[in-house]
């Protein structure tokens, strides 16, 4: 009982200090709040009675912390009822966290440092606005959603092949090129609208509901941008499912042996190229579906989304939350992109900070604020995480 | 098709360019030979020169000769300070914990020149007797232009003079060669590390007053995208080798050069992307480029 107490504690610790984080006006009293969750974690996890304590906690009570977690974040955005530009910023925070697991295929778990990949997200968002906004088909909208995740996926292969052997430096610099290359291209085609991208992206219609409406429920006016929380919500939750599946699976061991060393996983009969291939389709994949819910969330897109920039805040993320860790990367990439709404007044400084950020990470804390947890094995079944 | 001069011109413009590209790409050669540590902050350092000449000639009103010196000097300077704080903390971590730092570095370098100077493009205007052009016929070309030729050259012989007959130049080699053996020979390998990228910022300071001469308009993210051909020309030369390095500049530069003079023009906006093709068409077919060996990995 007293498992699920602290278990219960901690959640709706986190839920209250979230939210008091965003609600919080001024930008030093923001700072301090974040400095000391900063230090809060490192010291907790540094402290091997509280950790002990606290995994315990976790681990004997896990579907019950499960489902309160998932409960929890569904109230979350309610106690921003009165601004909806906050529950616009969580549901960019969610896209965010999508595509930083998506990132992680072959960041985390391969050791592919990919700088190119906000070129997957403006893919499958263009997929979308040309299908919906410029060609104006009335497809179903998961159908549209599936397709853009193909479309980046199919990208995603183009750039897998011709790297096939690459590694380190030349894989990284080639990824550089791709994401430029496809910046220029959308930038130049008339096709894809040029300069000024695409507008009035449709809302999306899902079993007969808009959530591009607002709805009414008990007496409440609910924002539209709710519909887009829930919806990207689900999406994550899956996303994170499947991640974490995959991450248990024969799958997430293989790339976790190739990424100690390939030489010794090919001498274990991994095929490397089949590997590679599966991180690039379905980490393409994950960031086209991302794409898929930002364009209609946004109704406007253009080539300025999906920049370098974009690329390397996604890298940032991942390297802050927690290398190979879905918890870990979920807490970067949320960070990371409410962080900017709450300094304003720094916001030209925002990628100078994102670079100290992960110099300090990879000098200092180089397994990021969550570290990845080490697989352990019994003599008898399967990977399992402990 | 094309008249002899209009031939001729597009030469020269590619001994130019190729030049420029040909002192970025040793600076990130020699890093990478000793250290396996692509520099990504090696084209922010050709920004910082660019500056530095641009200051002393507009605030200070300073000869020629001093604005083609402090910057090296500056270039230098900035190149040890990176090295000292950023990577020497991360001397025996993985290769991808350097890769992510080294483009944090150059991200933030860019970043605080945008706080620092404003992100606004200014020009950048160098003394008239430089700018005089010398016209042969349609063949044209400026002082500077020759200027930028000779000071390469004269540079390159003496780098590899230097690296070739010194004690010091040995012992960048035998670092080159491998950083354990070298401390057991009693060289103090992170003098040399440190020199081998002062001397790397030092040519990537000079490029970045040639580029800025050259084009005229400086900015603060004018150092990425040269950084990053810099890098495609050390890999077609192979990279690790100084004379690769040298070749695979000129090859890039000429190879530039000729794809936006002689292809039909609705093409030269993908300039850019026609060096990275370059760059996957030589990783495909000879990834240890012309000069370079191939890496051989112990088990």
């Amino acid at each position: 009982m007293g498992k699920i107490l602290t278990v219960l504690l901690i959640e709706l610790l986190i839920l209250i200090v979230s939210v008091f984080a965003l609600k919080i006006e001024s930008t030093v009293g923001f700072l301090l709040l974040l400095v000391s969750i900063v230090f809060a974690i490192y010291y907790g996890a540094k402290n091997e009675k509280i950790r002990y304590r606290l995994q315990d906690a976790f681990s004997s009570s896990r579907r019950f912390a499960l489902i309160l977690g998932i409960i929890l974040i569904f109230i979350f955005p309610l106690f921003f009822m009165d601004s909806p530009y906050w529950v616009f910023v969580i549901t960019i925070g969610v896209i965010y966290i999508i595509l930083a697991i998506g990132l992680n295929m072959m960041l985390g778990s391969l050791d592919l440092v990919n700088l190119g990949f906000a070129a997957f997200f403006g893919i499958g968002a263009y997929t979308v606005g040309m299908i919906t906004a410029k060609y104006g088909l009335h497809l179903p909208y998961l159908i549209v959603l599936l397709l853009a995740g193909i479309v980046a996926m199919i990208f995603g292969l183009l750039l897998c092949l011709p790297t096939m052997g690459m590694k380190g430096y030349y894989f990284s610099l080639t990824t550089i090129a791709f994401g430029l290359a496809v910046e220029l291209t959308i930038n130049n085609l008339e096709w894809t609208g040029g300069p000024g991208g695409i507008k009035n992206i449709p809302h999306i219609s899902l079993f007969g509901l808009n959530l591009g409406d607002s709805y009414t429920v008990f007496g409440y006016d609910l924002p539209f941008q709710l519909n887009y929380f829930y919806f990207a919500l689900v999406i994550m939750l899956l996303v994170m499912l499947v991640a974490w599946l995959i991450h248990n699976s024969r799958i997430g061991l293989s790339w976790n042996a190739i990424k100690e060393d390939d030489i010794a996983a090919r001498a274990q009969g991994i095929n490397i190229k089949v590997y590679r291939i599966y991180a690039f389709a379905i980490g393409s994949f994950i960031a086209g579906v991302a794409g898929a819910i930002f364009a209609p969330l946004m109704g406007y897109i253009a080539p300025t989304n999906f920049t370098y920039a974009h690329s390397i805040t996604m890298v940032a993320m991942v390297i802050l939350g927690g290398i190979d860790n879905i918890m870990g990367i979920a807490l970067g990439a949320f960070l990371l992109s409410i962080a900017p709404e709450k300094f304003r007044a720094f916001s030209d400084y925002r990628m100078l900070i994102y670079a100290l950020i992960i110099i300090l990470m990879v000098i200092y804390r180089p397994q990021g604020l969550i570290p990845k947890k080490i697989r352990k094995y019994d003599f008898i079944g399967g990977a399992k995480d402990e | 098709m094309f008249s002899l001069p209009y031939v001729l011109q597009q030469f020269i413009n590619a001994i130019i360019l190729g030049s420029i590209y040909a002192l970025v790409a040793i600076g990130l050669s020699m890093v990478y030979g000793i250290l396996r540590l692509i520099n990504f902050a090696h084209g922010d350092i050709l920004m910082i020169g660019a500056y530095t000449g641009l200051f002393l000639l507009t605030l200070y009103k300073a000869p020629f000769a001093i604005v083609l010196i402090v910057p090296m000097l500056v270039g230098g300077l900035i190149g040890v300070i990176v090295e000292r704080v950023a990577y020497r903390p991360l001397r025996k971590a993985p290769e991808v914990a350097l890769l992510i730092t080294s483009l944090a570095v150059s991200m933030f370098i860019e970043n605080l020149a945008i706080m620092v100077l404003s992100p606004r493009p200014r020009r950048f205007r160098i003394p008239s007797f430089l700018s005089k052009s010398h016209f042969y016929g349609a063949i044209n070309f400026r002082n500077i232009d020759i200027l930028i030729v000779i000071l390469t050259v004269v540079l390159v012989v003496v780098l590899t003079l230097f690296v070739k007959k010194t004690k010091i130049g040995i012992a960048m080699r035998a670092t080159a060669e491998s950083i354990n053996t070298s401390y057991l020979m009693g060289i103090n390998v992170n003098n040399i590390i440190m020199l081998t990228f002062a001397i790397g910022s030092l040519l990537a300071g000079v490029a970045g007053m040639m580029f800025a001469s050259k084009y005229g308009r400086i900015e603060p993210f004018m150092g990425f995208l040269p950084g990053l051909k810099a890098f495609v020309a050390s890999v077609i030369g192979g990279i690790g080798s100084l004379p690769g390095a040298v070749m695979g500049g000129y090859l890039l530069g000429f190879a530039e050069i000729f794809f936006v003079g002689f292809l039909p023009p609705q093409l030269s906006g993908y300039r850019d992307g026609f060096v990275f093709l370059l760059l996957i068409i030589v990783l495909l077919i000879r990834p240890s480029g012309i000069f370079g060996q191939a890496e051989k990995r112990e088990v």
